[in-house]
């Protein structure tokens, strides 16, 4: 039995990251998985090279940034045709005659985003590693308005967890009500760039002209975002008038409201695949 | 034992199923007749627990097939009429996921896989992809998914569609298997012939009403009274059958060719011989006299015909 394999419960619910590790383990990828691969493999590279030339003005905290970027492209591609996905293909009905409750189904496909999360994690350290390898071999000149790196990197870890479990709700609520894989995924990216794109763009401004530029409100603001949160917790200008307390404070509404965009995603989907049991999926 | 009272399900103004009612014992297997849109995938859904009925109920062992029900799931073994399978999953880890779905411990996995594959005779193809099978294979794939976690009832919608005949026949030995098992076993299909050979009963459902259920020699006795007797001459063919019109129990006589013919027949054996007496000592020459005897095939195209109604 693969090492992995061992540390991940024997119950239902794990059964989609199981698969996914016995397959890394195993090494029995396919096609388009190993074509995956080497995409994710080459930007990597030329990331690790462009940091390591770059080090003495980068500072550590840079590839926090990359996180949410990361989680917002990545996971509606892994996530959104696994409800969909099964109705387009015909295979959800088998699954729905087993003994797993709506919610159980729902979080168990919801489970495949853990293993690309925790992987996009490990990516990020890798390539503070490597910066801080480049600043060994050229020095440091990157401090600047940034806070301290050891507080930034955890934080912003933390917050790309949080980001990741929101955009999962979206995508399975997204897939939930969607008949194919492609349509939920084009439906996935659109309703993620209305919530994070295109309402801060509207609110944005017209909370400028109300509140004034130059106070902390636009920190309160930003705290609402995932991209918000993590300026606040890397960069000092955007928070030179609010204490170390309010900061910590502003993080933990903006993750509580991620949280709560995720919740309210695998319940509507739970509550749709619910429906889809009752009245039959051609129903 | 499997008992389906009064089952109902409508759409707005749609009668899917009107009324269904039929008892199945341990063992039994019944052959599902209907055209399409008859009923039959909608009744075998709401058996599955996945559609909720309008009104009626379903009881397995006494315990009711409802969707709210987790572990009845247990017993039910359910195969679509079309199903899909993954692209990127082998044939023995398609199996190891429903067993774990179906709460099969994971230290018994290895060998009820084995054993379900060895049942369905696709042991030689445990480590290739699923979707790389053969349609037969996948089928045969499809319904050891529904044998893993052994349930008491297997409900099979049109198992045998898009098969050759070869794979046809070694579905057909298998679902005999199943119900030499134990196993209440309800196929639908519309390959007849084949459903006559291993069903122990048989229901019929036209507009989402059963019109007959019943051992299979007794729904072909019940829906078609008269039966067909067949005649072969060694010459007055035209002279016989002008003789017998008008004969009592005799109707409908239907040349084959001009010293052969069929004729519907209702009386008694006595008076089948008395008939057959006649004719010889009427001085017609009767080479062949037998019974014709209505097959499914021939019941399915009077019900969807609505011969019956």
């Amino acid at each position: 039995m693969p090492f992995l394999e061992q540390y991940i419960p024997d119950k239902p619910i794990y059964f989609e990251m199981r698969q996914q590790a016995r397959r890394f383990l195993s090494s029995s990828m396919k096609g388009n998985q190993i074509a995956s691969l080497i995409v994710v493999v080459v930007i990597f590279a030329i990331l690790a090279y462009s940091f390591i030339v770059s080090a003495k003005w980068i500072h550590v905290s840079i590839p926090i940034f990359f996180l949410p970027i990361l989680a917002g492209l990545m996971l509606p591609g892994v996530l959104s045709g696994l409800i969909s996905g099964e109705i387009q293909k015909r295979s959800m009905e088998s699954l729905m005659a087993t003994p797993l409750t709506s919610a159980q189904l729902v979080f168990a496909k919801a489970l495949r985003a853990v293993m690309p999360v925790l992987a996009g994690v490990v990516a990020i350290l890798a390539l503070i590693a490597i910066l801080l390898i480049g600043k060994l071999i050229y020095g440091d000149d990157s401090q600047g308005d940034f806070q301290s790196g050891w507080l930034s990197i955890p934080a912003g870890i933390v917050i790309y967890l949080v980001f990741s479990y929101a955009v999962t709700g979206i995508c399975m609520a997204v897939s939930a009500v969607t008949r194919s894989a492609v349509a939920s995924m084009i439906t996935t990216y659109g309703v993620m760039m209305l919530i994070y794109v295109i309402i801060p763009a509207i609110v944005t401004p017209i909370f400028i002209a109300i509140a004034g530029s130059n106070g902390n409100e636009i920190s309160y603001l930003a705290s609402l975002h995932p991209y918000g949160m993590v300026v606040l917790a890397t960069i000092n200008e955007t928070t030179n008038n609010v204490s170390g307390m309010g900061i910590f404070a502003l993080i933990v509404v903006g993750l509580i409201i991620q949280l709560g965009i995720g919740f309210l995603g695998l319940a509507f989907a739970s509550s749709r695949v619910e429906e889809l049991k009752r009245k039959g999926i051609e129903g | 034992m499997l008992e389906v009272q009064s089952l109902d399900k409508r759409y707005g103004q749609f009668q899917a199923v009107n009324d269904v009612s039929f008892t199945l014992e341990p063992g039994q297997i019944m052959g599902f007749i209907g055209s399409n849109g008859a009923g039959k995938t909608t009744t075998i859904k709401m058996l599955a627990t996945l559609l909720e009925p309008t009104s009626g109920k379903a009881t397995l062992n006494g315990r009711i097939l409802n969707s709210n029900d987790l572990l009845v799931r247990k017993e039910i073994g359910y195969m679509p009429d079309y199903f899909g399978l993954y692209e990127d999953i082998k044939v023995w880890e398609y199996l190891d996921m429903f067993a774990s779905l179906y709460g099969v411990p994971g230290i018994d996995r290895p060998k009820v896989i084995d054993e379900v594959l060895e049942l369905t005779d696709l042991g030689f193809k445990k480590n290739e992809f699923a979707h790389s099978l053969s349609r037969g294979m996948q089928q045969r794939l499809c319904l050891a998914r529904c044998l893993v976690h052994n349930p008491t009832l297997l409900l099979l919608d049109e198992p045998a569609s898009g098969l050759d005949p070869r794979a046809r026949a070694e579905l057909k030995d298998l679902i005999g298997e199943l119900g030499r098992m134990g196993k209440i076993v309800i196929v639908s299909s519309h390959i007849l012939p084949e459903l006559a050979d291993f069903s122990t009963v048989v229901g019929i459902i036209e507009r989402g009403k059963m019109l007959a259920f019943g051992k299979v020699k007794d729904v072909v006795r019940s829906l078609t009274p008269a039966k067909k007797i067949q005649v072969r001459l060694l010459e007055k063919g035209a002279e016989a059958s002008m003789w017998l019109h008008g004969k009592d129990h005799v109707s409908a006589t239907e040349f084959v060719n001009p010293n052969e013919f069929r004729f519907d027949f209702t009386g008694t054996p006595e008076d089948q011989a008395l008939l057959l007496k006649a004719m010889v000592d009427g001085g017609f020459p009767v080479v062949e006299y037998m019974d014709e005897e209505a097959d499914l095939e021939d019941l399915f195209m009077k019900v969807t015909k609505g011969a019956l109604n």
